[in-house]
């Protein structure tokens, strides 16, 4: 009895995970576009795409922002979603409340940690980094969850933000 | 004999001894003025306003005479509001002309003939503005060719199928070859803009007026051919000139091109669709007014910060996009941009909007918007902060405002100016009470001398909700945690004060609304912020030139 429920779990396990660490074959993989009527204001940019690249246990985030076809950024997170391993993301520019005044400060990078919740249906991140203000450096706190809609065609970016009592929501479909 | 020969060569030399563009004297008693039509293309009504432009020009030359309304949806609608402000301030009286024709009667008598533009090749109209200005001639397509000559103008050049199948460095070439050795060199006209089958040559009348060359050449290096003629040019003005107009939309930005007119030390007025500027450079403020500023502090006045945040919220498009006229103006402190330029090429403008201030309105100086200080070569740079200080004496001015968009093609943090132009500013302006930079949010502070440098904090743009601007605020006021803290606000474009005052009722920390010479000194009170400068990027404009 004990071996059955063992072997239950497992698979319980090996499913959940299967949904989101099937590599290529993960729901999550694509190029995603941003719908900015269905999203938080992103303003001074237009639009913004994100393209999601399963690398073995990792996975690249690629966000890009577009202002004007001769000015967009890009900032890429690569994550390991395995619920402790931090990586570190090189980051130049803070790309999000771009009317404020933040520039990416203390090491200039994303330290990251992920983890899959709700059988790998959301990805799950949690970010520090520093920001550089007028006063100096100030140290943030980034949630973020990516939902994948059932039939994997909506992607709902969820954020919260350790010095803004404001969810941001951003939904994309696949471009 | 003599007494006859005295009044001839006195009124030969009466235009002489009247004004002349960017020479404001009193206004006259009576203008005309003419509607122009809503149709800007090339195929439809442009001939005819191109035409009345041209005219406008010419008659203006060296006296305001004639005036034109232009339509409801012309980019500097709200400027006019001057031609009733002429009327009721200034006692002026206009005589409407109704027809192309009426006007030539009127003022044709300025034409010594006409100049024929091909309509099949947008650039030769730029090209028929220059020799309009030198050859003194209306401007007109084929199809007015019949009512110029009715009136007795004689064909002064005809560019018809001239220009057919070359590119606009060949034409523009050729009308330097033909015509540039006749031409001002201290003015330029860009009539850029529109592009396609639209052209908006509001400043035409500029160019013909003071016998400028008009191009639209393109600042973008990778042009090469443009770009080498444009800076041909440019090169051969002289210091202290101006640039009048705007870029094309369709061939280089805006940061290119008055980056390349700074290196040159040359400041820029636009936009290309500036209304009637021969007219208003041409009357000067009303008799016994005065531009004066509600200054709050002086260069030696000691104020104290306090544990809070003090807030500034500047208007840089100044007063002509509509906030100036709202109801709420004068209920708490609020500070327009108000370069030194308009006292001396819009006098009139820059009354109707001055003349009511409240108590609340504080007027910013500077000498930049349309100069970069990081492009400027340095040998120009003393000059232009001696004619940026002695403007602003006059205006009881004593803030300066800068913008450099120098760098470009980063997605933040271009606004910031490197420790060798915050030198400058320290060096030349030493009686200002401070600086304030940006246009985006920046992060160069500075404080030395008793005078605090400090860079816009956030930039209200129109366009974001209300509920994300408020959390936006709030939460840069918590990325600041030491108070006081210092935040100056760019508000933008047609941001009403009833939406400003909204925002504000509803942050979380509730700031101390002060002007902003006041603020600048609260941050030399007390300095929270960290010294700070461009750090260099690639595109960065490092070492000014040509």
């Amino acid at each position: 009895m004990r071996k059955h429920l063992l072997v239950a779990l497992s698979l319980c396990w090996i499913c959940s995970a299967g949904f989101a660490f099937a590599g290529d074959a993960s729901p999550f993989k694509g190029r995603w576009k941003l719908d900015p009527a269905r999203s938080s204001s992103i303003r001074p940019w237009a639009n913004i795409t994100l393209e999601i690249t399963p690398k073995g246990e990792t996975f690249e985030l690629k966000r890009t922002l577009f202002w004007t076809i001769a000015k967009q950024g890009t900032e890429l997170l690569v994550v390991r979603p395995d619920d402790h391993t931090v990586t570190d993301n090189p980051a130049k520019y803070w790309f999000d409340s771009a009317y404020n005044n933040a520039y990416i400060g203390g090491d200039h990078q994303q330290h990251v940690t992920a983890g899959w919740l709700d059988g790998g249906r959301i990805l799950r991140l949690e970010i520090t980094l520093s920001l550089e203000m007028q006063q100096g450096d100030y140290p943030v706190h980034i949630y973020r969850e990516y939902r994948l809609s059932a039939d994997h065609n909506t992607l709902k970016v969820y954020e919260l933000r350790s010095t803004r009592d404001q969810a941001l929501t951003f939904t994309y479909t696949r471009a | 004999m003599k007494p006859f020969r005295f009044l001839l060569g006195f009124f030969l030399l009466l235009p002489v001894l009247r004004a002349v563009p960017g020479q404001p004297v009193a206004a006259p008693a009576t203008a005309y003025a003419f509607t122009l039509r809503d149709n800007w293309k090339l195929q439809g009504e442009l001939p005819v306003n191109a035409f009345i432009i041209s005219l406008q020009g010419l008659a203006n030359t060296d006296a305001a005479r004639l005036y034109l309304d232009y339509p409801a949806s012309w980019e500097f609608h709200e400027f006019s509001l001057v031609k009733g402000f002429y009327q009721t301030r200034y006692g002026m009286k206009f005589t409407q002309l109704a027809t192309p024709e009426a006007a030539l009667e009127a003022l044709g008598s300025f034409a010594k003939g006409y100049i024929v533009w091909d309509r099949k090749v947008r650039t030769s109209l730029n090209v028929a503005f220059t020799a309009a200005g030198l050859l003194r001639g209306v401007v007109v397509d084929e199809s007015l060719i019949p009512l110029a000559e009715q009136h007795g103008l004689k064909p002064l050049a005809d560019f018809r199928g001239k220009f057919t199948g070359q590119t606009d460095v060949q034409i523009y070439q050729w009308a330097y070859d033909q015509y540039w050795k006749d031409c001002s060199r201290d003015y330029l006209v860009w009539l850029g803009g529109r592009g396609g089958d639209v052209m908006e040559p509001g400043m035409a009348d500029i160019a013909i007026a003071t016998h400028a060359f008009v191009a639209d050449l393109s600042a973008d290096p990778k042009d090469k051919e443009e770009y080498a003629l444009h800076r041909k040019l440019l090169g051969q003005l002289k210091p202290g000139s101006y640039v009048f107009g705007w870029h094309s939309y369709v061939k280089d930005t805006e940061g290119q091109w008055v980056t390349l007119t700074s290196s040159y030390g040359l400041k820029v007025i636009g936009l290309n669709t500036f209304p009637n500027f021969t007219f208003v450079s041409q009357v000067d403020f009303s008799p016994g007014f005065t531009l004066t500023n509600n200054t709050h502090v002086t260069r030696d006045t000691q104020v104290t910060a306090e544990k809070k945040v003090y807030l500034c919220l500047v208007q840089t498009d100044a007063m002509g996009l509509g906030a100036w006229k709202e109801p709420e103006r004068g209920q708490i402190p609020y500070n327009w941009g108000l370069g030194i330029d308009g006292a001396r090429w819009y006098p009139a403008i820059i009354e109707m909007f001055t003349h009511d201030k409240t108590p609340n309105d504080y007027f910013i100086g500077g000498q930049s918007g349309y100069m970069y200080p990081i492009a400027t070569p340095a040998d120009r740079f003393p000059v232009l902060m001696q004619e940026m200080n002695e403007q602003m004496a006059k205006f009881s001015q004593n803030v300066v405002g800068i913008m450099d968009y120098s760098l470009r093609g980063v997605p933040a943090g271009y606004f910031d100016l490197p420790k060798r132009t915050v030198d400058l500013y320290y060096k030349y302006a030493p009686g200002a009470v401070g600086f304030i930079n940006g246009y985006y949010a920046a992060h160069t502070y500075d404080l030395r001398n008793g005078q605090a440098f400090m860079s816009y904090d956030y930039y209200l743009d129109e366009k974001v909700p209300e509920a994300d601007v408020v959390a936006d605020l709030d939460e840069l006021i918590r990325l600041n945690p030491v108070r006081p803290y210092y935040l100056c606000i760019d508000v933008r474009e047609w941001n009403s004060l009833k939406r400003v005052m909204s925002i504000i009722s509803k942050l979380e920390e509730k700031p101390e609304i002060v002007p902003l010479d006041t603020f600048l000194k609260l941050a030399a009170s007390n300095k929270t912020y960290k010294t700070r400068y461009r750090e260099s990027q690639p595109g960065d404009v490092e070492a000014a030139g040509k």
